[in-house]
């Protein structure tokens, strides 16, 4: 098909649609304007019996109702759809499993798609536990940005800022805590081998099927005796991965594998940011969470919730964009040249 | 240790076919096939029409769409089923009402160089520049095109859709979608200057 291709170069620098919430909010308004009222506040439990493939997954999903209703006209459908006075709420889904969370979230949208050369330009926060002497256990925290080339064919950067270190539950903070606000940049050298390498290409060849995705969570680095605990794990860290929808929606099938998983409702991110939440508690009785956002079901972060439930650690994907070029960076004093 | 291969989750994604019938008795989880499946059409109808009709565009699919969601794959009970070619068909349908909207683009491309459909888009202008005369033949080959026949080469280059989803999409068997298909591509081939003009001649 090879005669295709400048026909399928054609105009593909149309992009996907870039804000499917708003856009799902203004089909939500006219599919009310061109529909009786639908039943709330009714759970709807739907199972077996639609069709055998459907039988195998148990489904039930609840509706939550608008907060503020769309306006009715009396007699039914109103003859123009809801001016654009008040836009309804995204119809939000309740997800009811672990199982209907992690589908959504292999269904969500939000994948990038950049070319040969370019880079994938991640910003996440992060936070954990760390230690300074005898009992002077704190939280710190950084805001991370790498630049990784799409096809590992050239230098990264790595933008890492030290955010204000935050008390670990229960204890006071530390004194002599490094000071919030440094900043270190560094060359991240292109990966010589498959193993280490953390690409989008390189994700991308990837299996997109759910029992070859958990077999490269198995190969991640790591163990530990608890084979199930560090599957997980694995998976947290793939989650947060950029990479083609397949392999995305995969990790999350993935995810559904590994028994054990709760689901933990309500969470919120290292940024703050309120989302749903499933979570499998490991051998140390801590817990890790993926949050999702609660319209979407797009990938947010993740954390570790300790055994009286306060959070010790947890990431925050921010954004996730393609560009052209990276900043300047020089090689780390330890660094030699890629 | 339990292996995880053993548990009894299933590991499909719950199927379009299921929540489009669902969605009959709770019509707002139709908002869930929109979700999923308008960033596509919308770029799609992007591609043929340009950003300022395809939103319009893109939202009557879906609203067409859900006021037919009765008839989707009514005798076919396969949960999996997949709504992109039913809703491709759709996209089809609606596209073709802006015919000559779409063939001005076209032809002002030809002529000018210049791109109505993905002015307002950001493109390294290197690959501009290189594209440039190879879009101006495509374009000029994609307007004399006959409509039926742009809309399976469409659905197959831009829409990445199979011969038989192609089928499904427009209603035709798939021999013909097949046969449409592939006298687009001789067409689109010559206008490259790749071809033998002797099939072109033919169907001229």
């Amino acid at each position: 098909m090879n005669d295709l291709q400048p026909l399928r170069d054609f105009r593909s620098e149309v992009p996907e649609m870039s804000d499917v919430t708003r856009a799902e909010r203004a089909f939500v308004t006219a599919m009310r304007a061109a529909t009786p009222r639908p039943r709330s506040h009714r759970p709807l439990i739907f199972a077996a019996g639609l069709a055998t493939a459907a039988a195998a997954v148990a489904v039930a999903v609840m509706m939550t109702s608008a907060p503020t209703p769309t306006p009715r006209v009396a007699g039914g459908s109103p003859a123009t759809p809801a001016a654009g006075s008040s836009a309804p709420p995204a119809v939000k889904i309740k997800p009811v499993s672990v199982a209907e969370l992690l589908d959504l979230a292999a269904a969500a949208p939000g994948a990038i798609n950049p070319g040969p050369g370019q880079f994938v330009v991640t910003e996440s926060l992060m936070s954990d536990m760390a230690e300074l002497g005898q009992g002077g256990r704190f939280l710190y925290a950084m805001k991370v940005t790498t630049w990784v080339a799409s096809d590992n064919s050239k230098p990264g950067v790595s933008r890492t800022e030290q955010l204000e270190p935050r008390p670990y539950p229960g204890q006071p903070l530390p004194a002599d805590l490094p000071k919030a606000g440094s900043v270190d940049v560094r060359v991240l050298c292109p990966v010589k081998g498959d193993v280490t390498r953390r690409d989008y290409a390189y994700y991308g060849t990837l299996p997109t099927d759910a029992q070859g995705m958990l077999k490269v969570f198995a190969r991640f680095p790591g163990g530990g005796a608890d084979k199930n605990h560090y599957l997980w794990k694995a998976g947290i860290e793939l989650a947060a991965a950029p990479m083609p929808a397949a392999q995305h929606a995969a990790v999350f099938q993935a995810l559904k594998l590994i028994p054990g998983a709760t689901l933990v409702g309500e969470a919120q991110d290292t940024a703050g940011r309120t989302g749903t939440a499933v979570g499998r508690a490991g051998p140390d009785g801590w817990r890790r969470d993926l949050i999702f956002d609660p319209v979407t079901f797009a990938f947010l972060g993740s954390r570790t919730v300790n055994e009286t439930g306060a959070q010790v650690g947890g990431t925050a994907q921010l954004s996730v964009t393609v560009a052209d070029a990276a900043p300047a960076a020089q090689p780390g004093p330890k660094q030699e040249g890629c | 240790m339990t292996r995880p291969t053993e548990t009894a989750v299933a590991t499909e994604p719950v199927g379009d076919a299921v929540i489009i019938a669902r969605s009959k008795d709770e019509p707002e989880l139709f908002a869930q096939i929109f979700r999923r499946h308008a960033p596509v059409i919308q770029r799609y109808v992007t591609r043929r029409l340009g950003p300022s009709v395809a939103e319009d565009v893109c939202a009557d699919v879906f609203l067409a769409a859900f006021r037919q969601r009765h008839r989707f794959a009514p005798d076919r009970l396969n949960a999996r089923l997949d709504a992109r070619p039913w809703l491709f068909g759709i996209a089809t349908n609606l596209v073709g009402r802006h015919r000559r909207a779409e063939i001005r683009a076209l032809k002002a491309l030809e002529r000018t160089g210049v791109d109505p459909v993905t002015e307002a888009f950001e493109v390294s202008s290197d690959a501009r520049l290189g594209a440039g005369a190879v879009n101006r033949r495509l374009a000029a080959a994609l307007a004399a095109l006959r409509p039926v026949y742009r809309d399976a080469l469409l659905l197959v280059a831009w829409g990445d859709l199979t011969y038989e989803e192609i089928a499904v999409a427009l209603g035709v068997p798939v021999g013909t979608v097949r046969s449409r298909v592939n006298r687009a591509r001789s067409r689109m081939r010559a206008a490259l200057g790749g071809a033998d003009p002797t099939s072109i001649q033919e169907d001229l």
